[in-house]
């Protein structure tokens, strides 16, 4: 798939598999660049400006050795976000389907 | 590659691309945490940190990603200072309010403050700043400096409510009834001699102790409380506050002024921080400290030198440190 499509939807993407559930960053990462087929280096930089955003938030896991695990979750402004994101993309989906069906 | 060649790696091309020894610190450790988390999972760590590209990319995509437009937010706390002045002048120049008008610069690092952070946090931040702006106003206009000094205690309920463990975020109802408390004897039983008005907050100091140790030696609570007192956080902490307890009561005796020997009590944060930084090792930017070098400079010079008149430049010291050490 070219990669411009993916990076445009990746926000939304990253959004919506927050909201499902909370995730560490590994798993993020790992869930993403596996069903999107995209690289680790383009999410760990959009879930530092989502963070920087307040959209997301982290909160550490503090294990017997090793670093801290940040377990990221979706803030209500986040919620919101995405929400409308969705709807954008639901709409230019349509959109784009009357294009290329008609 | 294996991870610690490349965490050195990743580190080396942050520091060349300028990102702050604190954003640096942080990637580093997402970084390690990904990957022990990916050999944790049975990944093999080679092919892994393969898999992670290489690091000149990934710091490239992290400063891109840095690169974009100011947000409204960053245009507000750039603009703060520039208000702040008129205010100071607006109010001294024209109605010669220069004291309180020295407030105004509070608001630069509450701007910032209110704006960069958030939730309870947010609230833990500003609490000392609005505070101090409660209590000099109140203190100008009434004279009430004392019982409103009180209102200082809040600062803890505050640190307790932003706790992570529930049940400490239960006992910021403390220092809130030990100041209500305060000032309602304060006003009902003026007869009251003021070592009995202060008993009041005699539970608040072991709870600050306790919340405060778990906070900076663990992020949130300990495994098991045999893991807290084997800790050395708890006795250096122990031991600060037990010697400024004594440090006080020994000053109160000699001096007999309550104020500014309370500021002795700043000696226990500081401490830990000391500790955390000296010690532990741990990344404690200057900035942290400079909340309470300012309140002593502003107490010490304002008391002692009758330089209130001035000594509130102190608190411009805040932001000025943040902007030089680039950590705010």
């Amino acid at each position: 798939m070219n990669p411009q499509f993916k990076k445009g939807v990746l926000e939304l993407c990253l959004l919506h598999v927050l909201e499902a559930k909370p995730l560490t960053t590994y798993d993020v990462l790992a869930l993403l660049s596996e069903r999107l087929d995209i690289n680790e280096n383009t999410v760990y930089p959009l879930l530092r400006r989502l963070e920087s955003e307040t959209l997301i938030t982290h909160e550490k896991q503090y294990g017997e050795m090793g670093a801290p695990r940040k377990v990221y979750l979706l803030t209500e402004k986040g919620q919101q976000e995405k929400t409308k994101l969705k709807e954008e993309w639901t709409e230019f989906m349509s959109r784009i389907n009357d294009v290329l069906g008609g | 590659m294996r991870k610690q060649d490349f965490l050195e790696a990743l580190d080396d091309a942050l520091h060349e691309r300028e990102f702050s020894k604190v954003e640096r610190k942080d990637i580093v450790e997402d970084y390690q945490a990904i990957i022990e988390e990916a050999i944790e999972r049975g990944e093999e760590e080679t092919e892994f940190i393969q898999k992670l590209g290489s690091v000149k990319e990934i710091v490239r995509q992290l400063k891109r990603s840095q690169q974009r437009p100011k947000s409204s937010r960053e245009k507000w706390i750039a603009v703060s200072p520039f208000m702040a002045l008129i205010v100071f002048f607006l109010l001294g120049f024209g109605w010669d309010l220069w004291h309180p008008a020295w407030l105004s610069f509070l608001g630069i690092p509450i701007t910032a403050i209110a704006l960069e952070t958030k939730g309870k946090e947010r609230l833990l931040a500003l609490s000392p700043l609005v505070i101090t702006v409660t209590f000099i106003l109140i203190g100008t206009f009434s004279g009430l400096w004392d019982p409103f000094w009180s209102l200082y205690v809040l600062v803890f309920a505050f640190g307790l409510a932003a706790s992570k463990a529930p049940w400490l975020r239960h006992t910021s109802v403390i220092p809130v009834i030990s100041v209500a408390g305060y000032i309602g004897l304060f006003y009902l039983y003026p007869q009251l001699s003021w070592w009995v008005t202060m008993l009041v907050f005699l539970p608040v100091l072991p709870l600050v102790f306790f919340s405060g140790v778990i906070q900076v030696h663990y992020g949130g609570l300990p495994a098991t409380w045999l893991d807290f007192f084997k800790t050395k956080t708890f006795w250096v902490s122990l031991l600060l506050l037990v010697t400024t307890s004594a440090v006080y009561a020994v000053l109160v005796w000699v001096s007999g002024m309550y104020h500014p020997t309370w500021l002795v009590f700043l000696a226990i944060p500081v401490g830990v921080l000391l500790y955390g930084r000296l010690v532990r090792k741990e990344d404690i930017p200057l900035v942290a400290f400079m909340p309470f070098i300012a309140l002593l400079v502003f107490f010490l010079v304002g008391h002692f030198l009758d330089g209130y008149a001035y000594s509130w430049l102190a608190f411009l010291a805040i932001p000025i440190v943040a902007i030089l050490t680039n950590q705010d």
